[in-house]
């Protein structure tokens, strides 16, 4: 599974999606955050790969990114340590 | 996605140019345009002292650093507000700032309201009784008369604000909901030096927040990533996060929304200027700064209601 972390959020994604699509599945709007994999950005055409830890971080202060209906989180979770594949930007 | 430049794996898309770049030739860029929109809308020049605000965010670290790479002369300003909210976040965006100052071997002043006007800003808004609750109003009247008050004391030409697109975008659209004309005649990348006030510019109001975002992390600044803790649930928040679900779906949707209107404005399109009454200026007795009234300016009325109320209480 890919993992997307969003401040306090968790959401797990199926591999071999786009970065986009990913984002579109978890309803966060893909212009309001910037990903991060392994340190460095990555781009909306980025395939995801099964165990990636995906950062995302708002870029507008405060704001979570998320769009009014229904998320379609898989899991959330609190995230109390970076995992060791995490990004680290 | 490939670097438009050296064809290398791109790490920044920006949609509303279609424009992809590496983080070499992103760092390259930004510098160039923020070059181009100082020399345009003609901001200040090479000769001229820059004293820029800075919050410990994202955007006012990365235009520091940015004036800082193109060889300004721009020393930083920090207001401690005097904000915990649970997060410490006045003593870490300070700590920040000045950690940023010192790694960069770059001059810093700091003003602590507290030390200044006695109480820190969330305890003026509660004995002021301005902004219904919360501290924003306080805290922007202050800023404004602070930054107003330091640039002027210290001998600077300009101060420089770190406003990105969205944060204009997001201050058009409400004018624009409410049709506040006085308002919408004053936004603007430079509003020009006059009657005490210095004047003020926006270097980075042509990149979009995310833009700036990708800047500060591709050069490794360390920045404050929490919000205010009184900005949560804001209009501001709420507008910017409508816009980027304009954006996702036309790109390039808050660029022309903005430059659109500075065009209108310019050829005078939306208002006639001339028709707006403009309110006379008086000086204030306390402080000197401008004001409408006669008699004290909003601020030092309400450090005086302040001083007042512990005096009495």
């Amino acid at each position: 599974m890919v993992r997307l972390i969003l401040r306090e959020k968790e959401y797990e994604v199926k591999p071999g999606m786009t970065l986009l699509s990913a984002l579109q599945k978890i309803n966060i709007v893909p212009e309001s955050v910037i990903a991060t994999c392994d340190g460095e950005m990555i781009l909306d055409d980025e395939i995801l790969k099964d165990g990636d830890v995906v950062k995302l971080i708002a870029v507008i202060s405060g704001g979570m990114g998320i769009a009014t209906r229904d998320s379609g989180i898989v899991s959330e979770s609190r995230i109390t340590n970076s995992d060791s594949r995490g990004c680290r930007l | 996605m490939k670097c438009r430049k050296c064809g290398e794996k791109a790490s920044v898309n920006m949609r509303q140019h279609k424009l992809a770049l590496c983080k070499e030739h992103y760092l390259e860029w930004v510098p160039e345009q923020t070059e181009r929109f100082i020399k345009k809308y003609e901001m200040f020049t090479h000769a001229e002292k820059i004293l820029v605000a800075v919050s410990g965010g994202k955007d006012s670290l990365a235009l520091w650093d940015i004036l800082n790479r193109l060889g300004y002369q721009a020393d930083g300003l920090y207001l401690g507000l005097g904000i915990d909210g649970g997060i410490s976040y006045s003593h870490e965006s300070q700590r920040l700032a000045e950690k940023f100052a010192n790694e960069h071997n770059l001059k810093l002043h700091v003003v602590d309201i507290e030390k200044e006007y006695g109480q820190p800003i969330p305890v003026l808004a509660e004995v002021s009784h301005r902004g219904y609750g919360k501290p924003c109003a306080v805290c922007g009247l202050a800023k404004r008369h602070e930054m107003n008050r330091i640039a002027r004391d210290l001998g600077y030409d300009v101060l420089a604000t770190g406003h990105n697109l969205d944060d204009e975008a997001a201050v058009l659209f409400g004018n624009t909901l409410s049709w506040s004309s006085e308002y919408l005649l004053r936004q603007g990348p430079v509003l020009p030096a006059s009657d005490g006030l210095a004047r003020k510019v926006k270097p980075l109001c042509r990149f979009y927040e995310r833009e700036m975002t990708a800047y500060s992390l591709a050069r490794g600044i360390e920045y404050i990533y929490e919000e205010c803790p009184f900005a949560e649930g804001s209009q501001s928040i709420y507008y910017k996060e409508l816009l980027n679900q304009l954006e996702t779906k036309r790109p390039g949707a808050k660029l022309t929304f903005y430059l659109r209107f500075l065009e209108a404005r310019k050829r005078g399109d939306l208002f006639i200027e001339n028709n707006v009454e403009r309110a006379h200026l008086h000086s204030c007795p306390k402080c000197g700064q401008p004001t409408s009234t006669e008699d004290l300016c909003s601020f030092c009325r309400m450090i005086e209601k302040v001083q007042n109320t512990a005096v009495t209480g």
